[in-house]
């Protein structure tokens, strides 16, 4: 599904990923690990071409298409949605508003049944755009688009910081049941080590000073959580 | 004079028509039975006197419906003194239509004195064939008014907007929304004179500027000695979407009084590429998403959703053209 082929990406002329090799099939999940810094956000940014992320070397490739030149918009048409690690606020757009801009066929009735499933008050939709909602509710609304603009790709950014016990519980059921049936791929960055109670990774990632420097099966976590990063430099 | 008055258009959407061609007041056409109007006309200058019979609030939707023919003389300045009783909610709006005509230099100086527990909404308009001088002068004696200042149209204007309380405890607001593109001009100055106790004024400006539009933004809050418990706050905000833009924004506050509270300020900048991004990550078009971005600033403080219904369109359609462009 997605191919990244010796990809040298620079911010500001400065080089932040090296050499990144990564191959994602249709129904895999695979797990981005990493120490702070390491450049895990920024190899997402550059997969929905964030502009100003500069591809100075290699291949993005979306089902045997390259998509190195497409803008972010196009490339979220061809089925990629990134879930962003902070979720910005927007006073002024109604949400129900911008639901409908993202897919206009979506149904009161169904954003209700979806707000049903993330136990998010229905109510709460007719505010500003992410306006007063606390951090999980926000990670919340980022799922909440997912369901409504149904991604081939789902690319998910630190969605379980910072979230209670029940949301987590409640995300990645969804996550699972939504894998499951629409039969997406997944990659999902985290810190979090607990992560394999929730979702069965095919592969787990470990980048490093913008290299990925080791890939494997999920019983590396464990290693991680015994002797941290020093390992995988 | 027949032929023009068969395509006069009135608005039945409004409880009062004031019908004005070539600046000579026509008719006036009322109605809402709760209120009364009286007029005196001048040669110089119209006054009209809205009256409560009732004494209850009553809510009318007034409009100020220009009509100008080919035979205007352009030296002929519209000067319009209304007085609007007490208890009255009104909502104030200008309309300009034009027959025979691809271009007008108007001139208006319109004074609203408006008296206790009323509120006021004025919103003030223009049409893309009118470079326009306006003077208006707003005089409250316990009263609110909010006044929406809109510059969105395709030829230059200078405005003159004066606020003056004659009593305590009134409050206003004015919100300004200017788009510019190509090599518009835009002149608008503000004044708060405040003399009184306990009243509130809130100035809010946005600009949205392109190409080789100009701009030239001056306010003015001032506030007598001996004065108490007045809250006043002024902030300009502009979008530079060019780097031909010319920007002259000028806040004053003249404070005469220690138990004031007041502020002002001037924010400058471009486009948040962050929000962009977001918007496009989303799958939402890049002219939609700075659209969007730009609608969401804009509407953000217009809580009124009459005024809101009124101009949302009209909005929508400068941006997009503000925006395409530039590409």
């Amino acid at each position: 599904m997605l191919k990244i082929r010796k990809l040298y990406v620079n911010i500001k002329n400065k080089i932040i990923l090296k050499n990144i090799n990564l191959n994602i099939k249709k129904r895999e999940i695979h797990i981005l690990m990493g120490p702070n810094g390491s450049g895990k956000s920024t190899l997402s940014y550059v997969i929905t071409r964030k502009p100003n992320y500069n591809i100075v070397k290699g291949d993005i490739i979306l089902n045997n298409k390259i998509i190195n030149k497409l803008s972010p918009d196009k490339i979220s048409k061809l089925g990629i949605f990134l879930s962003f690690q902070n979720p910005i606020e927007i006073e002024g757009i109604n949400m129900l508003k911008y639901l409908k801009y993202l897919n206009n066929n979506i149904t009161y009735k169904k954003i209700k049944e979806y707000c049903n499933l993330l136990n998010i008050d229905i109510n709460k939709l007719s505010r500003f755009f992410n306006s007063g909602f606390s951090g999980g509710e926000k990670k919340k609304n980022e799922i909440l688009q997912l369901l409504i603009l149904k991604p081939k790709l789902i690319i998910l950014d630190e969605i379980d910081s910072g979230l209670d016990i029940d949301t987590i519980n409640i995300i990645f059921r969804i996550l699972n049941n939504y894998f499951l049936k629409k039969k997406c791929s997944i990659i999902i960055i985290t810190h979090n080590t607990n992560i394999v109670k929730y979702i069965n990774p095919n592969k787990v990632h470990i980048i490093n000073k913008g290299k990925i420097t080791f890939t494997g099966n999920k019983e590396v976590i464990n290693k991680i959580v015994k002797y941290g990063y020093n390992n995988y430099k | 004079m027949y032929l023009i008055h068969n395509k006069i258009k009135y608005y039945k959407n409004f409880n009062i028509n004031i019908i004005f061609i070539n600046n000579y007041l026509k008719e006036i056409y009322c109605i809402n039975k709760e209120i009364k109007i009286e007029c005196i006309k001048n040669e110089s200058i119209i006054y009209i006197k809205i009256i409560n019979i009732k004494k209850e609030n009553v809510s009318i939707n007034l409009l100020l419906n220009y009509n100008y023919f080919n035979f205007v003389n352009i030296f002929k300045i519209n000067k319009l003194k209304i007085i609007i009783g007490k208890y009255i909610n009104i909502l104030l709006i200008e309309k300009y239509n034009l027959y025979g005509l691809n271009l007008l230099f108007n001139y208006n100086i319109i004074k609203i004195l408006i008296k206790d527990k009323s509120n006021l909404k004025y919103l003030k308009n223009k049409n893309n064939k009118i470079f326009s001088l306006n003077k208006i002068y707003i005089y409250q004696i316990r009263s609110k008014v909010d006044i929406y200042d809109l510059d969105i149209y395709d030829l230059n204007s200078i405005n003159y907007i004066t606020i003056k309380n004659l009593s305590d405890n009134c409050i206003n607001n004015i919100y300004g929304i200017y788009i510019l593109n190509n090599n518009q001009f835009l002149k608008n100055k503000f004044y708060y004179i405040n003399k009184y106790n306990n009243c509130k004024n809130y100035q809010k400006f946005i600009g949205i500027f392109n190409d080789y539009s100009k701009i030239k933004l001056k306010g003015v809050i001032f506030i007598k000695k001996r004065t108490r418990n007045n809250i006043s706050y002024q902030h300009f905000i502009n979008y530079i979407l060019s780097n031909n833009v010319y920007i002259n924004v000028k806040p004053y506050l003249n404070i005469y009084s220690n138990n004031v509270k007041c502020s002002h300020g001037v924010n400058m900048g471009k486009i948040d590429n962050n929000i962009i991004y977001y918007l496009l990550s989303r799958g939402i078009s890049k002219l939609k998403s700075k659209t969007l971005y730009f609608l969401s600033i804009l509407y953000n403080d217009i809580k009124d959703k009459n005024i809101l219904y009124l101009i949302k369109n009209k909005i929508k359609n400068k941006i997009k053209e503000c925006l395409v462009k530039k590409k």
